[in-house]
């Protein structure tokens, strides 16, 4: 068994260096990196996750349990890679041509990390061919557009319809998200999902991906 | 100090309903109630999901002409609308056009603009590389578009400078960049102004209006003379009242005074 909730303590409290040695003993107790990411850090996460959600806890917060993680994912990257079954799920995220924001993009990527996926982020400033581009290379299961600025929130059309034109629709799933859009907006232009804050991007990459985050290790 | 009324805005969403649905009424309300607090300009964005801003800035622009005689600062990320707002615009003070920024196709877009109609400007502190961390990135932005500015023309005391405030939540140095920023500009461009939209600094957080109108001091006390706000906050305005008579911008606290008898002050 692993102390489930210390763990959680531990990132709560943003303790890296403990969290480190944590991961370690877990390790050293014969666990594996699987059950170690699983059960300990994707399920911690996700409380934490929902905290935020429901307005208990702060971003300020989720980062420093973020930043705690990373520490304990230094220690099990290498093993996860080494081993043959895929240890998780990709999305690639990038903020669309024209637009330099890119806080809201970025608290995307800390909190989908924090879900347990692989975060592959494109920068700024993305156009459509460096989108599919990526998907090509990458090969992420999920691709998320984010967009600040009115002007910029149609060049997320050009980019859906570039990923469909280069045949790639059916191998990725897309999400879009940023102050100006809405539900409405999203499906209008064809994405499969919406996100209206860092939070929920997590839920619906989940949901699309028919994962169930909630329950036991799977 | 100059107070622009931040409430005409199309994100938020209210606005932006009442801008889709060609709603006059709420937009007049609207307008009406910021001329009424006392706001020196009005800004004017019509940018919302599922809008045309080159049809709608226009639009919304004469709607607050025919409102109220309040100066304008014409709000919008796109150059055509932009123009299409400026050449229905007819006060006689200078309309505020927000935004130029260091991005090179905004620029080349804005400037015939900027030659043609001589209007005031907010410079926002970013390139075509983001907003930067530092404060030496953000002041060599300023310096290469104070001195095209000044090439066009445009004097020294029509320039706004907008250092870029982020989310303290997000980035713990967004605070004390923004504040060293403004210090700099004040004394590296003592006659142009800089401007801020205080609202992100306290985006993720709790208690927003409290951190809202403490930066709202510190940045007065660093040198910002513009504010873009909602003006029917009380609690911020009180706050610029009183800031106003630390930093001797009010001779005999007049402005205070008054303000205080006239129960607008929030104690």
């Amino acid at each position: 068994m692993i102390g489930r909730e210390k763990l959680y303590a531990l990132l709560t409290q943003g303790k890296v260096e403990e969290v480190r040695e944590w991961t370690c003993g877990a390790l050293n107790n014969g666990e594996s990196a699987e059950t170690v990411l699983k059960e300990g850090f994707i399920q911690a996460m996700d409380r934490i996750g929902l905290r935020f959600k429901s307005g208990e806890i702060y971003i300020p917060e989720v980062l420093l349990a973020a930043r705690a993680m990373h520490a304990g994912m230094e220690v099990l990257k290498p093993i996860l890679s080494r081993s043959t079954t895929k240890w998780s799920k990709k999305v690639a995220i990038g903020t669309v041509k024209g637009d330099l924001h890119d806080i809201g993009k970025n608290l995307v990527g800390m909190m989908l990390e924090g879900g347990g996926f692989e975060v592959i982020d494109l920068g700024i400033d993305v156009s459509a061919e460096k989108f599919v581009e990526a998907i090509e290379v990458h090969q992420p299961q999920i691709v998320g557009l984010s967009a600040l600025l009115t002007t910029t929130m149609r060049e997320m059309k050009t980019i859906l319809e570039a990923i469909e034109k280069a045949g790639l629709k059916k191998k990725v799933k897309t999400i879009v998200g940023g102050a100006p859009l809405n539900e409405q907006f999203a499906r209008g232009i064809g994405a499969d999902g919406y996100a209206a804050d860092a939070a929920s991007a997590v839920e619906i990459v989940a949901s699309l991906l028919e994962m169930n985050l909630r329950g036991p290790s799977c | 100090m100059l107070i622009i009324g931040e409430s005409l805005n199309g994100t938020i969403e209210t606005v932006g309903r009442a801008i889709l649905d060609r709603n006059e009424t709420y937009l007049r309300n609207l307008v009406k109630a910021q001329h009424e607090f006392g706001a020196d300009y009005l800004d004017v964005n019509a940018g919302v999901a599922g809008g045309n801003e080159v049809e709608d800035l226009p639009w919304l622009t004469q709607i607050v002409q025919e409102e109220v005689l309040t100066p304008l600062m014409i709000d919008s990320a796109n150059p055509e609308a932009l123009k299409a707002a400026l050449s229905v615009y007819r006060h006689s003070e200078s309309p505020i056009l927000n935004s130029v920024s260091g991005e090179e196709e905004k620029w080349n877009k804005l400037c015939p603009v900027l030659e043609e109609k001589g209007c005031k400007v907010v410079v926002l502190l970013m390139d075509d590389r983001g907003i930067p961390k530092t404060v030496d990135q953000r002041m060599s932005i300023a310096q290469i578009l104070f001195t095209r500015l000044t090439k066009l023309n445009i004097p020294p005391e029509d320039i706004y400078f907008d250092p870029l405030l982020l989310s303290v939540a997000v980035e713990p140095a967004a605070g004390v960049v923004a504040l060293e920023t403004i210090r700099r500009l004040r004394s590296s461009y003592p006659d142009s102004h800089v401007i801020c939209g205080l609202s992100n600094v306290s985006m993720g957080l709790p208690g927003r209006k409290l951190i809202n109108r403490t930066f709202l001091t510190m940045a007065i006390c660093a040198g910002m003379d513009a504010l873009l706000l909602d003006v029917r906050d009380q609690a911020l305005l009180s706050s610029i009242y009183a800031s106003k008579i630390l930093i001797n911008q009010d001779p005999y606290c007049l402005d205070f005074l008054n303000a205080y008898r006239e129960k607008r002050i929030l104690v």
